[in-house]
């Protein structure tokens, strides 16, 4: 099979998960940890057939990250099913990889060729980590929608929020280090750690557009549901950033 | 003035000013991608950041063709808008004002902190707090020193054999010599038509190329520069850019042939930010940490 019949096969399963996943309380405890299976195994093989294909890690086409992406997601989601109860945010991060897949079949569904310049080692730790710094981003989105749609004022509200919180700045981390790295890179072929150019401004964009999400909550005038709004819209910026990357 | 000040490092004004920073690096992003502007925010990598802010490099004159040219063309229907150089030198101007108000901002924000600190009066989540907003303060001014100090200089594009550079009115880079590296450049070891491919996949062949440095007319040291294999010299970084056929091949380079451009910098913010960048990861880490600990202990 090839990578592409498998990423439509998991898009569809992740779909009819998502729809199952609106039954909430009357899908048994342990659900998504049976239920993300099929899925993730599609997604996975297509991932792996990608690299296998391509000879290399995804870099800069949108729909490799896509499927990388929605593939992290699923199993950190599949992670979180058993350490506690995921029927409430899973719609949720399943609604988000499907967004990701559906944007993704706006792009050409090639592999991206074998480049020089991504394959050094900093290259390398500062695409990875970008890709991990997302997986966080969305969940924490995921958390925040969550919080906008049905939490508020609730304690399960406030949970969503406070786990928003945490995964935005898990992720923040993962994306400064990355950042970080993609700066070595920068040193190592332009001789500085800052070039001019779309690929530094978008990452300014989302350095700074994280660093407003966290901020919001000390300051009064914004509610609460300006923060889980805001924080919801990096979802949204991340799939800007990727397409920024796209040739 | 105490209002002012009390404005000035209020939380709201952060709020606000990371808001802008984001939407204006957002608008940076469209004009760098852009067919108009693009070229000229490209020419920001050519000299230090103050320098831009004056005026932008001019390389050499465009080349047309005298009868029928698509570019031309193109340029005449965008002429309506505004023209690139004041566009993107008034861009920089604002990124610079609000860089300026950020750090104005961070500083007395935090200032509180500082005066707890000294009176020893910060608890351990504070002192980290403190650290953080500090560690990204001094990130701040890494970039600051990296605008106004130091050397930038680059060649034509793409380079020739030749070819000189002058800078800091007393060096002097000439390439001697280019050829096709043979082997050994690449990840692969003989560097194949498929691993020189550019993100644009356009193929090319590897470079080599030799120059020397003079310093008041006396050679005082020769190397050999490939992509991503600079040299160095007491201080001064010479790297052959890597060939972007996107970036370069555009109405100011066409027909002129495109490939590599040789570049010489020496950055001092670049200590600053190998140092402090990662010191403010690691801090941030730290205090997520600890205040993961105390919320699960509570």
């Amino acid at each position: 099979m090839s990578y592409l019949t498998c990423f439509y096969v998991s898009f569809g399963l992740y779909v009819i998960l998502l729809l199952l996943s609106l039954l909430r309380e009357r899908l048994f405890g342990s659900f998504y940890r049976i239920a993300l299976i099929p899925p993730l195994f599609f997604n996975g093989v297509a991932f792996v057939t990608m690299l296998v294909q391509s000879g290399h890690l995804p870099s800069h086409f949108l729909f490799e990250r896509m499927v990388q992406l929605g593939l992290w997601v699923g199993i950190l989601l599949w992670f979180v099913s058993f350490r506690g109860d995921v029927r409430r945010i899973a719609p949720y991060v399943l609604s988000m990889i499907a967004a990701l897949f559906a944007v993704s079949l706006f792009f050409p569904k090639e592999l991206s060729p074998l480049i020089y310049r991504y394959s050094l080692v900093m290259a390398k730790l500062f695409f990875e980590l970008e890709a991990l710094s997302f997986v966080f981003f969305v969940l924490s989105s995921a958390y925040y929608l969550a919080y906008l749609v049905e939490g508020r004022g609730l304690a399960a509200g406030r949970n969503h929020l406070q786990n928003g919180r945490w995964f935005l700045l898990v992720g923040f981390i993962i994306f400064l280090a990355s950042q970080f790295f993609g700066s070595i890179w920068s040193l190592q072929g332009w001789g500085d750690y800052w070039m001019w150019g779309k690929m530094s401004a978008v990452g300014v964009v989302v350095w700074f557009y994280v660093m407003f999400v966290i901020h919001t909550r000390y300051v009064p005038a914004c509610s609460r549901t300006f923060e889980a709004g805001v924080g919801f819209l990096l979802f949204v910026l991340i799939i800007a950033y990727r397409m920024a990357w796209q040739p | 003035m105490r209002k002012l000040i009390r404005l000035l490092g209020s939380l709201e004004l952060t709020l606000i000013l990371m808001v802008l920073v984001s939407i204006w690096f957002a608008l940076g992003a469209v004009l760098a991608v852009s067919s108009q502007y693009g070229n000229t925010v490209r020419l920001l990598n050519d000299q230090l950041v103050w320098k831009s802010l004056l005026e932008l490099p001019h390389h050499g004159g465009k080349i047309w063709s005298t009868s029928f040219n698509w570019l031309q063309i193109q340029r005449e229907m965008l002429a309506w808008l505004p023209s690139p150089e004041p566009t993107v030198r008034s861009w920089l101007w604002v990124a610079l004002v609000l860089a300026f108000l950020l750090g104005v901002n961070l500083i007395l924000g935090t200032r509180e902190w500082l005066v707890d600190f000294f009176r020893r009066r910060l608890d351990f989540r504070k002192f980290l707090l403190l650290s953080m907003h500090v560690l990204f303060g001094v990130v701040l001014v890494g970039h600051l020193v990296s605008a106004v100090s130091g050397v930038k200089a680059v060649g034509e594009v793409p380079v020739r054999g030749g070819e000189r550079i002058e800078f800091l009115n007393r060096y002097t880079l000439e390439v001697e010599k280019i050829e096709i590296a043979r082997g050994g450049e690449g990840p692969e070891g003989g560097g194949s038509e498929k691993v020189w491919m550019t993100p644009d996949r356009y193929v090319r062949q590897p470079l080599l190329v030799s120059y020397t440095l003079y310093d008041d007319g006396r050679a005082v040291h020769s190397g050999q520069v490939g992509t991503f294999q600079c040299d160095e010299f007491e201080g001064l970084r010479v790297n052959l850019l890597p060939f972007s056929f996107r970036s370069q091949v555009s109405h100011d380079f066409v027909g002129r042939g495109v490939g590599p451009q040789i570049a010489v910098s020496k950055n001092p913010g670049i200590p600053i930010m190998l140092i402090f960048q990662p010191l403010w990861i690691l801090v941030l880490l730290i205090y997520v940490l600890t205040t993961l600990r105390s919320q699960t202990e509570n």
